[in-house]
């Protein structure tokens, strides 16, 4: 399986995971350790006063390190691009990196990213010297926009967050691994099963991004290890090329002659 | 009469020269475990000291967390 890069990080995964909703840090870790996840993604709240987090960025660091992995910062939670910018100037410095999950939401039931704000928020982050990673719509126009504006990696969903109903519109991220050939694209949200993530791989997808489905999972390391699996098996595939659909059967036994004469 | 700012929402009491550092300090939030905003304008770590409140000032603390 070949590296992907990343705003010139190379990964020897291809496997992003987040961190929200584990049993304990234990688990997060031993998840991490099992599906070999290079990327974790982290969020930001609001503090109350003296209150930390119970050591559980710190651990998450330190699973980082012994994987020699990169953290990635969201900034869920925005509905404008202006929150989103002040949230990842804030981002930047509590977690020392210039990497960001831009996600600003447009809807509250399906949790859909607003693309015109995201536009507007990617512009301004990658002047400031951010590099970008949109959690996006699979619309080919608002990928287009984004690379315009700077960003070098996309994010598109399969389904909304959380919801684990797989890849809804396989023509749509198609169509996008089509027309934007060379762009690192990463399936972002909506993934349930180790076969939806072997399945946007299939697809020429370079990476896939999931918590929920691993965090809920009953056995959340067998699960990591499993989509872990997956989602290299699903690349290797797609790098050795699948066959063409044919509409009829066509014999994969070579007949030389009829064995048997039938009158 | 207590001027107040507020504090990710919930007031608290002002007082004159009371810097974002001075007022961290107080709230035993030791420096690099949150990033500061007031009034929705980022303030930096090392902008802190030489940054006054006033009143009716809203400061933003934020930490990390777990996400996806």
């Amino acid at each position: 399986m070949s590296e992907l890069t990343l705003y010139g990080r190379t990964l020897t995964s291809r496997f992003l995971l987040g961190t929200a909703g584990y049993p304990s840090p234990e688990v997060l870790r031993q998840a991490v350790l099992a599906g070999g996840a290079q990327v974790l993604t982290v969020g930001l709240k609001r503090s109350l006063a003296g209150a930390g987090d119970n050591g559980v960025v710190t651990a998450i660091r330190a699973t980082l390190a012994e994987v020699g992995g990169h953290l990635l910062p969201n900034t869920a939670g925005c509905r404008t691009a202006m929150e989103a910018v002040i949230l990842a100037q804030m981002a930047r410095e509590l977690y020392g990196t210039n990497w960001i999950k831009l996600e600003i939401i447009g809807d509250e039931h399906t949790l859909q990213p607003d693309p015109f704000e995201l536009v507007n928020a990617a512009a301004q982050l990658v002047k400031d010297g951010f590099a970008v990673f949109p959690y996006c719509t699979d619309d080919l126009v608002t990928c287009r926009r984004l690379l315009d504006v700077g960003c070098e990696v996309l994010m598109p969903w399969a389904a909304p967050i959380g919801s684990g109903q797989g890849l809804l519109n396989p023509f749509a991220l198609r169509t996008l691994r089509e027309r934007l050939p060379g762009v690192p694209l990463i399936v972002d949200a909506g993934i349930g099963a180790p076969s939806h993530a072997a399945q946007a791989m299939e697809l020429g997808f370079d990476g896939v991004l999931l918590n929920s489905a691993v965090a809920q999972a009953g056995d959340p390391v067998r699960m990591s290890a499993a989509f872990g699996q997956a989602i290299a098996a699903g690349r290797l595939g797609f790098e050795a090329g699948v066959m063409a659909r044919q509409d009829m059967a066509v014999a994969s036994t070579p007949v030389g002659g009829q064995p048997f004469l039938i009158p | 009469m207590t001027e107040f700012i507020t504090i990710n929402g919930e007031p608290h009491p002002w007082r004159a020269d009371l810097s974002v550092d001075a007022l961290l300090a107080e709230l035993a939030h030791a420096p690099e475990a949150v990033a500061t905003a007031v009034n929705a304008a980022f303030v930096p770590r090392a902008r802190r000291a030489a940054t006054l409140l006033r009143p009716g000032d809203a400061l933003t603390l934020i930490q990390p967390i777990t996400g996806g």
